[in-house]
């Protein structure tokens, strides 16, 4: 008995090397939950930053969407019928009579047009062959095609 | 472990047993109890908040591109009660910048914030001038190192004021085709006008979206296209002279109210519309004060009675029936009896042997009612219908009345009716029909619809309008007979609607206004329609003066505006005078 208990003191770790192992233990999972934390921390900041930019640059936008429109608004003032005849008789401009006209026939002349504020709507064309056959035919159809070709068509197919 | 502690770790344990029990009761309460939806919305409510994106409101261009119609920044100023510092200073600030009231804006900003007030509004429609005025006394506040204190001892501050910019319509050509346009009012909904008819498409399509709190979870707002834009076929510079003759002409004419409206009777495209009285939409609304029950806001698309301009019509239906021609002989007496009713000419006189051209020149009642009677009932109204009275002609414009014609069958529509209506008394029709009705005249018969969209300009896609027939009334013949007969009819009279270098064919209106006790009134509705030039038709005028006072007649008051609108509407449409315009013609 005695023996059996020599050989397990023997075998056996000191009381300090185990409480250093407990405390390492400890440690280790401690620095892995501060990591864990950190890199969580770091994570959401940078998100949460970045969101708020999102946020800023959202208000920006806005911002410049009511500038562009009061400035829109500003020059459609400054352009408008009244003002423009007003600085035009300013500039000593008088409204013209039909009879002091000269009329004169330009070659190539194009009357005013209306205005394109953005490209004439197209209709829409489906085209139905953008996958070229030979990603969806068999290989069974390959065959029966390659044998009920056209002559024509397969010396078209020659180099 | 010894005995003596045994029982307090069961009981700890037990204790801390009894607080899991506990919260995983709630959890599954929470789970089950009738109000856990509400418990959901609070707590989403608190996370994230709905927001609404409004989409700018589209553009209204005149056919040229100039804007017509576009949005300015108006700022809502508000005061977030949980950061004011000092209510004094902003009741101040409101009290010079803004003229509100110091003493109600003090009281509002002073109160505590609660539950249901943490922030409140004190100004609206705040201009883009006095919003940045506002922003600048904020910043100086607070880049300020040393500011003077305020009679509550604390230092001036406008911490807690907040300024929220958004979008209004505004209209940069103030009064100008403000009948066509229409206005948008405070909840953002078009009334009168384009505006009106196109809201949808013009306000576009807000989304509701869900904005979170947490800026972690911030994500990108969806872009919303902004509402469709409109390319009229007004032409802005043609718009201001028709609007500045109509002003003047009213005005000389002592009349109540006037439009004129300008036509392509080849497309139906409408160059102008003008109406007065006139309002500035901007100031939307002056309307109530503006309009009373004979005036409307677009006097173009209103009901009234048009008198003789409507023996055009009575005429080519004659002519296109068979019924008569230009030189069919009528032997005027003075009056003639339909339905037991007699009726005269307009100076009461005879006018003795006259052919169909006379008759137009001379506006003769007798002979106009003499021709219905023989068209016949059946078919005179038949061809009123086939030139559209009755109906809406269907321009994009919303408030279109319909007009009236009392037709056989009718519970009120008698035989001296017949007569009557052939000269253009008892029969309600609008100005914008009886342009639409004349384009027929004009464009070798065939009648189109008149349209005031040229184009759609919608999520970066244009879309033309094109134009379109509405019927063919008459033959090319017909109208070729009566345009000539028209022209002749004025050369004849030396009218003072003609137009030095340029053929045109017109006719005068003048008509009696009914009131509830008949035609008891001594005030009429001056007209003039007229179109040139006569070979290759490019416009067609169509006036109407409501009420003028220096002169009943249209012959007097209403054609010598139409010379006044041809003489300039030819310059601005670049055409050239007939004998320069045939000699380019020819090879």
């Amino acid at each position: 008995m005695n023996q059996m208990l020599r050989i397990k003191q023997a075998y056996s770790q000191t009381p300090w090397r185990k409480q250093i192992q407990g405390m390492g233990m400890f440690l280790s999972v401690l620095i892995l939950g501060a990591l864990v934390a950190i890199v969580y921390l770091s994570v959401t900041s940078r998100t949460a930053a970045f969101g708020r930019k999102i946020q800023y640059t959202q208000h920006q936008i806005e911002i410049v969407e009511r500038e562009i429109a009061e400035k829109q608004s500003s020059l459609a003032q400054l352009t408008s019928a009244s003002e423009m005849e007003r600085r035009a008789v300013e500039m000593g401009f008088r409204p013209v009579g039909s009879g002091q006209i000269l009329y004169l026939v330009v070659d190539g002349y194009q009357e005013r047009q209306a205005p394109q504020m953005a490209p004439d709507a197209q209709p829409m064309i489906v085209n139905v062959d953008i996958i070229s056959p030979a990603f969806t035919e068999s290989l069974l159809e390959w065959i029966q095609e390659l044998i009920y070709l056209p002559p024509t068509s397969i010396g078209r197919m020659e180099p | 472990m010894r005995t003596g502690y045994s029982y307090r770790y069961t009981a700890v344990g037990g204790l801390f047993l009894a607080l899991a029990l506990a919260l995983l009761f709630q959890l599954v309460r929470l789970q089950v109890i009738p109000d856990k939806d509400a418990f959901i919305k609070k707590e989403q409510a608190f996370l994230e908040n709905i927001q609404i994106i409004e989409p700018a409101r589209g553009l209204i261009y005149d056919r040229s591109g100039h804007i017509l119609a576009a949005n300015t920044t108006v700022y809502e100023v508000g005061v977030d009660l949980q950061t004011v510092q000092n209510p004094e200073t902003i009741a101040l600030t409101a009290s010079v910048e803004l003229g509100l009231d110091y003493y109600e804006v003090f009281g509002l900003v002073s109160q505590p914030p609660s539950n249901t007030a943490r922030y409140v509004v004190i100004d609206n429609f705040v201009p883009y001038e006095k919003a940045m005025k506002l922003e600048e006394l904020k910043s100086a506040f607070a880049d300020a190192t040393q500011v003077q204190r305020s009679s509550n001892g604390k230092p001036h501050s406008l911490v807690g004021l907040e300024l929220r910019g958004h979008l209004i319509r505004s209209y940069p050509e103030d009064e100008l085709a403000y009948n066509i346009l229409g206005f948008v009012n405070l909840e953002g909904v078009g009334a009168y006008g384009v505006e009106s008819r196109y809201n949808d498409m013009l306000s576009g399509q807000p989304e509701y979206v869900r904005v979170s709190n947490d800026p972690s979870r911030a994500t990108v707002l969806p872009a919303i296209p902004d509402g469709a834009s409109l390319i009229l076929t007004i032409d802005r510079e043609i718009q201001a002279m028709v609007e500045s003759v109509l002003r003047t002409a009213v005005e000389n004419s002592g009349a109540e109210a006037g439009s004129i409206l300008v036509m392509q009777p080849e497309t139906g495209e409408m160059l102008a519309m003008a109406s007065y009285p006139q309002i500035n939409p901007n100031e939307y609304w002056d309307v109530l004060d503006a309009y009373d029950d004979d005036t409307f806001y677009n006097m173009a698309i209103s009901p009234y009675e048009p008198g003789s301009v409507f023996k055009a019509i009575t005429m080519a239906a004659a002519l296109d029936l068979g019924v008569v021609e230009s030189d069919t002989v009528f032997i005027d007496t003075g009056y003639i009896m339909v339905g037991g009713i007699p009726i005269y000419n307009w100076d009461g006189g005879a006018w003795g042997p006259q052919t169909m051209l006379g008759c137009m020149q001379h506006s003769l009642n007798v002979c106009l009612a003499h021709v219905a009677s023989e068209v016949g009932a059946a078919d005179f109204y038949a061809a009123v219908e086939k030139f559209g009275f009755g109906r809406p002609t269907g321009i994009e414009l919303a408030g279109e009345y319909p007009g009236r014609v009392r037709q056989p069958g009718d519970d009120n529509w008698y035989m001296s009716d017949l007569a009557t209506n052939s000269f253009g008394q008892g029969i309600s029709v609008t100005p914008i029909q009886m342009i639409t009705a004349l384009s027929a005249l004009a464009n070798d018969g065939q009648m189109v619809v008149p349209h005031i969209v040229q184009a759609v300009v919608d999520r970066g896609q244009q879309y033309p309008t094109t134009y379109q027939v509405a019927a063919t009334p008459i033959s090319a013949e017909t109208a070729r007979t009566i345009t000539e007969m028209l022209a002749v009819s004025l050369e004849q009279e030396a009218s003072v609607a003609l137009v030095p270098g340029y053929r045109v064919a017109g006719k005068t209106g003048t008509a009696e206004i009914p009131t509830p006790y008949g035609y008891t009134s001594d005030l009429t509705n001056a007209s003039f329609a007229g179109w040139g030039p006569v070979d290759d038709p490019q416009f067609l005028v169509y006036i109407w003066l409501q009420k003028p006072t220096i002169s009943p007649w249209g012959s007097v008051v209403a054609a010598p505006v139409f010379k006044q609108v041809v003489e300039r509407l030819v310059v601005l449409m670049d055409l050239p005078p007939d004998d320069l315009r045939q000699a380019m013609a020819m090879p």
